[in-house]
């Protein structure tokens, strides 16, 4: 049986005196793709931000490799953060730098190698992402999908066992949305890394999952495979998985 | 009560200064902390202080050139009146070295570097670039701010300098026009002028250059909000500079002069 990699224990946060997470508990297993789901204004970012350290949690507590990563100095966290990558909704790439430069920076810091094993690296992992000809461009100058990718590809500069995705396929066009999930489902089988996503949208979700965790009003409201969460009738859970289109609601 | 709203408003406003203040002292706390481990980073330092000083020198000898000629054309009027052009020179040149040099350097730098530094990092926080460097396990007072506010220490007191120079070029001039022969206004700047004064106000240029980049530092971590916060913060920080630029120059010239 897969070990857990991340356990997450009775979790609360509150932000500007409101509950934002209460008592959130689950595990994520090695090598898994692990999703937590659920509506806009849930509480998902808040957690994810618990997760890689840029919160940390009022009450509860959270594990990473065993580590006790809710009470760790920033130091500390950092020695964590070099087995992990993680790709944000904005992507957040340095816009001053090329694509090249961006993927190369996680490098340029905590590895010793020569530019020109750095350059190769690049290289291979713009050409894992599929965009080996963008490396001298500057992000501005490519497409939202594209941007995630070179997001996706800085992830992966330091060859991380773990992954946080925060809504990859936000402000995407569905086709494009697709093939990020698609690249996102391959990084993780090819690659072994353990994926944690977090996102609204239900074709990532039930297309690459896993395992899902179901997030509303700061709390898990189910847990399990995508068929197991599937088959949960509680009104609650289906109202998120299964809105029901607009002319069935007008 | 009538008086309440006031009593109210300077309240609020008391406070936030002290928790202005409060969290620059910690940002500068946090700064020489990662100074004393010899953490710097040099490329980043030098990339600043390309930024902070050569970027800045147009601008710091134009202010220095007409700070110069004001003086001199101000002190050449009164002093030809009474006879004495021999002061003109020494006039001018202590009042640049002293108070004009550092202090108009200072507020110019505010005015550019400054502001620049609170919208780059500014737009970092608002993009999560700040949140990457920190899942990038890379510290950003260590990559942005100690870079910054060494650039600041540093080049601050030669940009000083400059405008000296710069104001004197002016300041001849202007006497010169005004009837001071430069022979004799560059006399009186040799008897009048030493090297401490010009070292106080470079020394007085150190505490600006820290002041003004970590207050740059400082509104940049703070900004949310979007392109307005952005905005907002480039104004607060040039805004809240110069007005520390002011209050510290008098302190310094009592124990400097």
């Amino acid at each position: 049986m897969a070990t857990p990699v991340i356990r997450v224990e009775h979790v609360g946060k509150r932000l500007d005196g409101t509950e934002v997470l209460r008592d959130v508990s689950f595990q994520v297993l090695s090598g898994e793709i692990f999703v937590i789901m659920g509506p806009s204004g849930t509480g998902k970012s808040v957690l994810l931000k618990n997760l890689i350290g840029l919160l940390r949690p009022d009450a509860g507590a959270i594990y990473i490799w065993d580590q006790p990563v809710h009470e760790m100095r920033e130091e500390e966290f950092d020695r964590l953060r070099l087995r992990m990558g993680v790709v944000f909704q904005s992507t957040a790439l340095f816009d001053s730098l090329t694509v090249g430069e961006n993927v190369a920076f996680p490098m340029r810091r905590h590895r010793q190698m020569s530019g020109r094993k750095i350059r190769t690296e690049v290289l291979d992992l713009l050409a894992l992402v599929g965009l080996e000809q963008a490396a001298d461009q500057l992000p501005a100058t490519l497409s939202g999908g594209m941007r995630k990718r070179v997001a996706i590809a800085r992830a992966l500069a330091l060859d991380p066992d773990l992954i946080f995705y925060d809504e990859p396929t936000s402000g995407l066009d569905p086709p494009t949305s697709r093939d990020v999930d698609v690249l996102i489902a391959g990084l993780g089988r090819e690659l072994g890394v353990t994926s944690v996503i977090v996102t609204h949208d239900l074709a990532t979700a039930f297309g690459i999952a896993d395992r899902l965790a179901v997030l509303a009003h700061g709390q898990v409201l189910a847990i399990g495979t995508p068929a197991e969460v599937r088959a949960d009738r509680r009104p609650e859970v289906q109202r998120f998985i299964n809105p029901g289109g607009v002319e069935e609601r007008l | 009560m009538p008086g309440a709203p006031v009593l109210e408003w300077v309240g609020r406003t008391v406070l936030g200064l002290l928790e202005d203040t409060g969290r620059l002292v910690r940002l500068l706390l946090s700064t020489l902390r990662w100074l004393a481990r010899g953490r710097l980073e040099a490329r980043q330092t030098i990339r600043q202080m390309e930024q902070i000083g050569v970027s800045s020198l147009p601008i710091v000898l134009v202010t220095g050139i007409f700070s110069g000629a004001v003086l001199a054309f101000q002190t050449a009027r009164q002093l030809l009146a009474f006879g004495v052009p021999g002061l003109v020179g020494g006039l001018v040149a202590l009042s640049l070295a002293r108070e004009a040099a550092p202090v108009f350097t200072a507020v110019a730098t505010a005015g550019r570097s400054g502001a620049g530094i609170a919208a780059e990092i500014g737009t970092m926080a608002v993009t999560e670039q700040l949140d990457a460097l920190r899942v990038m396990a890379t510290n950003p007072v260590r990559f942005l701010v100690v870079p910054r506010v060494v650039a600041g220490l540093l080049m601050l007191p030669l940009l000083t300098l400059f405008a000296n120079l710069a104001g004197l070029v002016g300041g001849g001039i202007v006497a010169a026009l005004s009837g001071v022969e430069t022979t004799t206004f560059l006399g009186s700047v040799q008897r009048f002028l030493t090297p401490a004064d010009l070292t106080a106000g470079m020394a007085k240029g150190a505490v600006f250059g820290v002041v003004i980049t970590l207050v740059g530092s400082r509104r940049g971590l703070d900004t949310d909000g979007g392109a307005a916060g952005v905005g907002r913060a480039a104004t607060a920080a040039v805004v809240t500079a110069i007005i520390l630029i002011l209050v510290l120059n008098l302190f310094l010239d009592m124990v400097l002069f």
